[in-house]
């Protein structure tokens, strides 16, 4: 039906459809004027309120059909296909199945301007698909430390200020909304499974079905778990997807490797002048001139970086000093190879002048670190 | 500073006289003594990780103890649990978090009346979960401190998957308490807030006890 010179056009059509979506969403971004993100305070939650729902008689339709679609079809399917295939063979087959969206994350971190993420993407893909058998195994991230930087078309837009947009529950996938509607559909031609299943419909299905229930296979237990919290499942659901997608977009706190702080740009940047800093400070006992230690820096908020450390304890004992002084300051954590590597700093208003002479009176009580950042 | 007047003590001993040297044994002294009360005094301020850590590893090693997984003994095996829990989680924040705005709107005894129904409701879901306990382990990753609050980041390892667990900390009476959790990036609190809001929309006050009520008892049953 289709001979194999039909994939590149395909394939140029994909990354006219990439370059389309990038402009769109830039052009919606700009016209907009992004909206100034006001980071909530800390160990708070940020207030997302409540979704917009008009469809919810519907969804809760899907809801209801999805979840006896659980319980009756994916779930004796999954428990008999777990009794029949070890464990350790369906953890490879949910690697592979994973490895083949490997072109979803890259273009969307590139997308998202994330170049060093994909090129991490990029490495990940290569050494499973050699190393690791075609992705039946994870040596990128057992091995080489490279974890997965999971990035998909709706968190690029999402990224990009797209609003969400209304809530679907869609029935077979789940839980999603207008965003990550446009994005699955834009992230299908970045699909290798979609290529099949353009080819042979029945081949396609199978393969979705196939994943579902081996990936379900792996996580028995935790819908019914979920379900048995729940006091109204549907909105449970609703709101844990929301919450989910809003810190996935935000880069917080999913998976191992996040930080505390989102924007990474930003961290990585903080993070060298730490490392330079830290080691000119371990090395030579003479005082630098107090100056040299403040770079003005175009910003709206500033902050004096007592100082840095591997040490849980000596950051603690900085804090509870400074808390004697009355001033109150936040301890960053960054993850440095495994190791935790600790920042600690006192918020410094939004003027450098103001930043830069607190930084001098916590260098005259003894913090000879202290200098302003960023 | 400590290592600052060591080097320069160094110097010293090379060019004067042993009478010089106890004089600046004696300053160092001075300088070091006081700050070795400072170091033993800020030793004793517990970091929220350390917290969290000994909870979870005093509910696990009570889920591994062999003696306590026989069916007779398994209302000790949970109580022993739901103590520890009770120690270290501060449900009445959680319930003041969960209704938000409601909170203020109810009278103290209906708040009390939430309060214990929350706390079950969670004891019951999460904590009757021990049963199926099968050797999960917990790993600390790092923690972050602001004023009063903190984040304990960790990672529930299960064999075929790995979930970030987040415990957020506040500190009163000197005291850390966890008062929200957050699964996956998921906040417990706020997954209830939204529900407990959606019910209040539609219902009143005793509506929600009502169906509170209702779930606790079904979970107790079984």
């Amino acid at each position: 039906m289709k001979n194999h010179d039909s994939f590149f056009p395909p394939f140029y059509r994909v990354c006219f459809c990439c370059f389309a979506i990038w402009l769109g969403s830039m052009t919606i971004a700009f016209g907009q004027g992004v909206a100034v993100d006001d980071e909530p305070a800390f160990g708070e939650e940020r207030d997302i309120g409540l979704a917009s729902d008009p469809l919810e008689p519907v969804n809760r339709a899907f809801f209801h059909f999805n979840d006896k679609l659980y319980f009756w079809v994916v779930k004796p399917a999954s428990q008999g296909y777990s009794y029949l295939i070890a464990e350790d063979v369906r953890m490879c087959v949910r690697s592979f199945l994973k490895n083949l969206l490997a072109p979803v994350r890259i273009v969307n971190n590139l997308l998202q301007g994330k170049v060093a993420d994909s090129g991490i993407e990029t490495a990940r893909f290569v050494i499973n698909s050699t190393l690791g058998i075609a992705g039946l195994a994870d040596p990128a991230k057992k091995e080489f430390g490279l974890p997965p930087k999971d990035e998909d078309l709706g968190q690029t837009l999402g990224v990009y200020g797209v609003g969400e947009g209304i809530y679907f529950c869609w029935p077979f996938f789940g839980p999603s909304n207008v965003r990550d509607t446009v994005g699955l559909a834009g992230d299908f031609f970045l699909n290798p499974v979609s290529y099949l299943a353009m080819s042979d419909v029945g081949a396609g299905v199978a393969v979705g079905a196939g994943k579902e229930v081996n990936n379900t296979s792996l996580t028995l237990g935790d819908y019914e778990d979920f379900k048995e919290s729940a006091i109204d499942p549907y909105i449970a659901l609703r709101d844990a997807y929301r919450q989910y997608r809003q810190k996935k977009i935000r880069d917080v706190a999913v998976g191992s490797d996040s930080m505390y702080i989102s924007s990474s740009g930003k961290i990585e940047k903080t993070y060298a002048q730490d490392m330079s800093a830290q080691s000119s400070a371990e090395l030579d006992f003479v005082p630098v001139p107090a100056d040299d230690y403040f770079v003005p820096v175009p910003a709206d908020d500033y902050f004096v970086q007592v100082g840095t450390s591997l040490d849980t304890e000596k950051v603690l004992h900085m804090r509870e000093a400074l808390l004697a002084m009355n001033k109150e300051s936040v301890v960053k954590v960054y993850d440095r190879g495994g190791e935790n590597f600790y920042v600690l700093e006192v918020p410094a208003g939004k003027k450098f002048e103001l930043a830069k002479q607190e930084a001098k009176r916590l260098c005259a009580s003894g913090f000879s670190e202290a200098r302003v950042g960023q | 500073m400590l290592s600052r007047h060591g080097m320069i003590l160094e110097a010293k001993m090379k060019n004067d006289n042993a009478w010089f040297l106890k004089f600046f044994a004696a300053i160092v002294l001075s300088v070091a003594i006081p700050g070795l009360c400072h170091d033993i005094s800020y030793a004793a301020v517990t970091d929220p990780v350390v917290i969290v850590k000994d909870a979870v590893d005093e509910i696990i090693s009570i889920l591994q103890d062999e003696k306590l997984a026989t069916p007779n003994r398994r209302v000790e095996r949970k109580s022993r649990v739901v103590a520890i829990v009770e120690k270290k989680f501060d449900f009445r924040e959680m319930s003041m978090r969960t209704l938000a705005r409601h909170w203020q709107e109810r009278s103290p005894e209906e708040q009390d009346r939430f309060v214990v129904l929350f706390k079950t409701l969670l004891e019951n879901t999460y904590i009757a979960k021990i049963e199926t306990y099968s050797g999960e382990k917990v790993v600390f990753k790092k923690s972050a401190l602001q004023g009063n609050k903190a984040i304990v980041y960790s990672e529930l390892v299960r064999k075929s998957v790995e979930t970030p667990v987040n415990y957020k900390l506040k500190n009163s009476d000197d005291r850390w308490m966890v008062y929200d959790v957050e699964v996956e990036g998921v906040s417990l609190v706020n997954n209830y807030r939204t529900q407990f809001a959606s019910i209040l929309d539609k219902e009143n006050f005793a509506g929600l006890l009502a169906r509170l009520e209702e779930k606790v008892k079904k979970g107790a049953v079984e």
